[in-house]
């Protein structure tokens, strides 16, 4: 039988070692903070909401969103082109394996809105993960 | 026990194919979240009508509808355990058209896929007829 279960934690995870694999562990983080000394670009990961339905006695469709928020600073002139660099690898890399390794049955990339404030930039994507949870 | 009976406890034993983890009775629509994973592939099996064909004398050709719905798991874009369990089933009932000798034929006259991601159905409209006097049957 072709099903498979995840967590919260496991998925997040995953989320995490693919973002670092594009940056590095100190540009990615589990929660929302300005950059600070950490340098750009820098992603930062935030659980926001999820919808659960009951399947069987035991079982649990989650579809969980994810807000990723990429942060780019660009002096020059090209700070559009920097977030759009940003934004397709990071794109990319989450469409690499929808399954989250195993753990889902997609990752949808839901919307992704931008902000310009020069020399900064921030990208906000919503991304949904859909998976079963066990009780 | 009612001939109809001995129908529907054949039918049961031969619906538990290899695949199939659980086979229930049921006189209303089967409350799925009441069972677990482990339980599936899980077959409900439920009367729906009775009638007499024709009449010859006092005897008559019945007609019982049953319906087995078939519950199991699976991934969206995977179709090969729908497939096996179908065949599976189809197979089970050719191979016993009489229910052991119950009824004249058990005819599987339909069979119509449902659900949704991760929860899938596949009902077997399946008609069981026996001739009975109409006192008796």
């Amino acid at each position: 039988m072709s099903v498979y279960y995840g967590t919260k934690e496991t998925i997040i995870t995953n989320v995490y070692n693919v973002l670092v694999s594009l940056y590095n562990s100190q540009t990615v983080d589990r929660q929302y903070v300005e950059p600070g000394n950490y340098g750009y670009p820098s992603i930062y990961i935030n659980d926001t909401s999820q919808t659960r339905k009951r399947i069987l006695k035991d079982v649990v469709l989650i579809e969980w969103t994810i807000n990723l928020v990429l942060f780019v600073y660009d002096e020059g002139s090209t700070l559009s082109t920097t977030i759009n660099t940003e934004l397709d690898r990071v794109c990319d890399k989450l469409k690499d394996d929808p399954t989250r390794g195993g753990l889902a049955y997609n990752t949808e990339i839901e919307r992704i809105d931008l902000e310009f404030e020069k020399p900064h930039a921030v990208a906000l994507f919503t991304i949904k993960v859909i998976y079963l949870g066990q009780k | 026990m009612s001939l109809r009976n001995d129908c529907l406890t054949r039918l049961a034993v031969i619906l538990a194919s290899d695949s199939i983890n659980t086979v229930v009775q049921t006189e209303d629509e089967l409350d799925i979240n009441l069972y677990t994973a482990a339980q599936l592939p899980l077959i409900a099996i439920k009367s729906i009508e009775e009638e007499p064909d024709y009449s010859v004398g006092r005897h008559a050709l019945w007609t019982f509808g049953i319906v087995s719905k078939l519950y199991f798991l699976d991934a969206r874009d995977t179709y090969t355990q729908k497939e096996t369990l179908v065949a599976e089933i189809k197979n089970a009932l050719g191979a016993d058209p009489t229910l052991d000798g119950n009824c004249e034929v058990a005819v599987l006259t339909g069979i119509m896929d449902g659900g949704e991601f991760p929860l899938y159905t596949v009902e077997f409209s399946i008609n069981i007829i026996y001739e009975k006097h109409i006192a008796t049957a």
